[in-house]
């Protein structure tokens, strides 16, 4: 929650209309950004409604980030059991970490 | 450069001297790049196709992982995280800085006049095993020591200085152009083998250095110009210790890497891609890839002497033009006003660990195999044992390789990730902003794996 914010370099496209952080002059994306924003960065400077916004907004991305996360957590069961399958096709014992420990031992032997 | 591999100093039965083995090595016969890393990808049980796709897999799936941390005040807690101690550095300093300076007079003084074996003379093995192996590790590993160590710098603290200006425009790029240059001369010359050679280049070196602290005074030639000094400022801030205004303070191991202004502008992010690169392109140019390639354009008219600038040049233009291409694409993703150069910049240091776990996985076996032949040389420089003893590695010692590059990528996923939610007020944005760095980074780790898995060639043509 600190006041000292790095300035980035910011390129706004012509036909877009941001919301300009009052504080800083960062130009953000959407209101709930803008919100999510002030509260990491200028926690100090805002009053009892705005924190109290900040908290719903960063509660409702919360929500957003469980969907999100389930999804990552698919893609990861799909990746592991891709890998679990081809390792099947090519090596005996895929399940046995003698495949990783193996390479390494008889290379060096 | 032909370092010796691990694999070429493993004795394969205990009698075997190590006379034997160097004589192999100075005729070229085993002469290869890369060290246990590759020795341990050498007979792997799994076709290369699914060895690369594995490592790229990991890091893939390391993304996905570290999607999963969302908490803001759980990250910031981590990256915030210091301990600080005063020490009273600057009457040590002075001591450290002393020492060094003599250190380097001894490296030229026993490179012309030591014996001419590379396993026997004490600055070959000073500079390749004690400093760019063992030294090196422990600036990422512990902390960046090179400021206080730094022979050059103190030599030019000691004398005088004409303190005119450093031309803004130049920023980084002396350094840039310096470290190409540095690894290029090291790829094509024998800068490993020749004592002579070696302690040519150690002048050379100091003469440009100096002549550049006289010039532009030693706070701006080492701060902007010169990139050994840059190179361990980058290396050192991947490691845990840490100096602060106010001493010297502990940090979780990439921590430092998550503050923003590390790299500042255009020139430093090169700085930083070309790290990266020169380690690629060492390895490169010792697959049999690059040899049938060289052959080629050779036999197609390509003068030799241009092969390995071009080389050099090519590769590093390929690298820092898919870092830029990942930050133009992190703008779309991310649905960020940022620019790709704010961007660019500000993901630039999670590269870093990769760089130092791949200088971990190729060199730690060499400084421990390497280390009683130079104590051994250390102790008696002018004459030492005729056959210097060598530890030899444990079975498991290549695969300890494979881990540190692992390691290396799992901290820069973790250290993009926590720069990417100090950035983007959005944690969704953040984790959106990563998608095509990821991509790169995959691609890179298989580009790795497929150099260090590939059987070694003598590069052609040097």
């Amino acid at each position: 929650m600190s006041e000292i914010t790095p300035a980035y370099d910011t390129d706004v496209p012509p036909d877009e209309s941001p919301v300009e952080c009052p504080y800083c002059e960062r130009p953000l994306e959407s209101a709930e950004l803008l919100v999510l924003h002030e509260g990491i960065e200028h926690w100090e400077r805002l009053d009892d409604d705005r924190r109290e916004e900040f908290r719903e907004t960063y509660q409702d991305e919360s929500d957003d980030l469980r969907t999100f996360r389930l999804k990552m957590l698919g893609l990861l069961v799909v990746v592991y059991f891709a890998f679990l399958f081809v390792y099947s096709i090519y090596t005996n014992d895929p399940l046995s970490a003698a495949t990783l420990v193996g390479f390494g031992a008889d290379a060096l032997g | 450069m032909r370092r010796p591999t691990v694999r070429t100093l493993l004795p394969t039965t205990t009698g075997l001297l190590l006379a034997a083995s160097s004589i192999l090595l100075l005729s070229g016969q085993a002469l290869a790049h890369g060290g246990g890393l590759r020795a341990a990808a050498g007979s792997l049980s799994v076709p290369t196709w699914l060895f690369l796709l594995t490592g790229g897999g990991v890091v893939g799936a390391s993304f996905l992982l570290a999607s999963f941390v969302t908490d803001r005040a759980f990250i910031r807690a981590v990256h915030r995280w210091r301990r600080v101690a005063s020490a009273p550095l600057d009457g040590v300093t002075t001591l450290t800085r002393l020492l060094s300076v003599i250190a380097l007079a001894g490296v030229v003084a026993i490179g012309f006049l030591g014996p001419e074996e590379m396993f026997r003379n004490a600055a070959i093995l000073t500079v390749w095993v004690g400093w760019w192996a063992g030294y090196v590790a422990t600036v990422y590993l512990v902390g960046n020591s090179w400021p206080a160590l730094n022979p050059w710098r103190a030599l030019a603290e000691w004398l005088p200085s004409l303190d005119r200006k450093y031309p803004e425009e130049f920023g980084a790029w002396p350094s840039v152009v310096g470290l190409l240059v540095l690894v290029w001369l090291e790829v094509v010359s024998p800068l490993a083998d020749d004592p002579r050679l070696l302690a040519w280049v150690v002048v050379g070196y100091s003469a440009v250095t100096l002549a550049g602290a006289l010039v532009f005074g030693p706070e701006s030639w080492f701060g902007r110009a010169d990139p050994v000094a840059r190179l361990f400022r980058y290396y050192g801030a991947v490691a845990p210790i840490q100096r602060g205004e106010d001493g010297l303070a502990v940090r979780p191991p990439g921590a430092a890497l998550t503050d923003a202004g590390l790299a500042d502008g255009r020139d430093e992010v090169a700085f930083v891609v070309a790290i990266l690169w020169v380690t690629t392109y060492d390895g490169f140019v010792g697959t049999p890839f690059w040899a049938d390639a060289a052959n080629w354009l050779v036999g197609v008219g390509l003068p030799a002497v241009l092969l390995y600038p071009l080389a050099m040049l090519a590769g590093y233009g390929l690298f820092l033009g898919a870092y830029w291409l990942a930050s133009g694409y992190s703008r779309k993703t991310a649905e960020t006003y940022l620019t790709p150069e704010a961007i660019a910049k500000r993901f630039a240091p999670s590269l870093l660990p990769i760089a130092a776990g791949y200088h971990l996985a190729h060199f730690l076996g060499l400084f421990v195999s390497l280390s009683p032949a130079l104590v051994a040389a250390l102790s008696n420089p002018l004459s030492p044992p005729i056959n210097p003893s060598v530890v030899v590695l444990p079975g498991w010692f290549g695969m300890l390789a494979v881990a540190f590059v692992l390691l290396g990528h799992l901290l820069a996923v973790w250290v993009a990730h926590a720069s990417a939610y100090d950035v983007f007020p959005g944690r969704l944005q953040a984790v959106r902003s990563q998608y095509p760095f990821v991509v790169v980074m995959v691609l890179y780790t298989m580009t790795s794996l497929w150099i260090v898995s590939a059987p070694s060639a003598t590069p052609p043509f040097v």
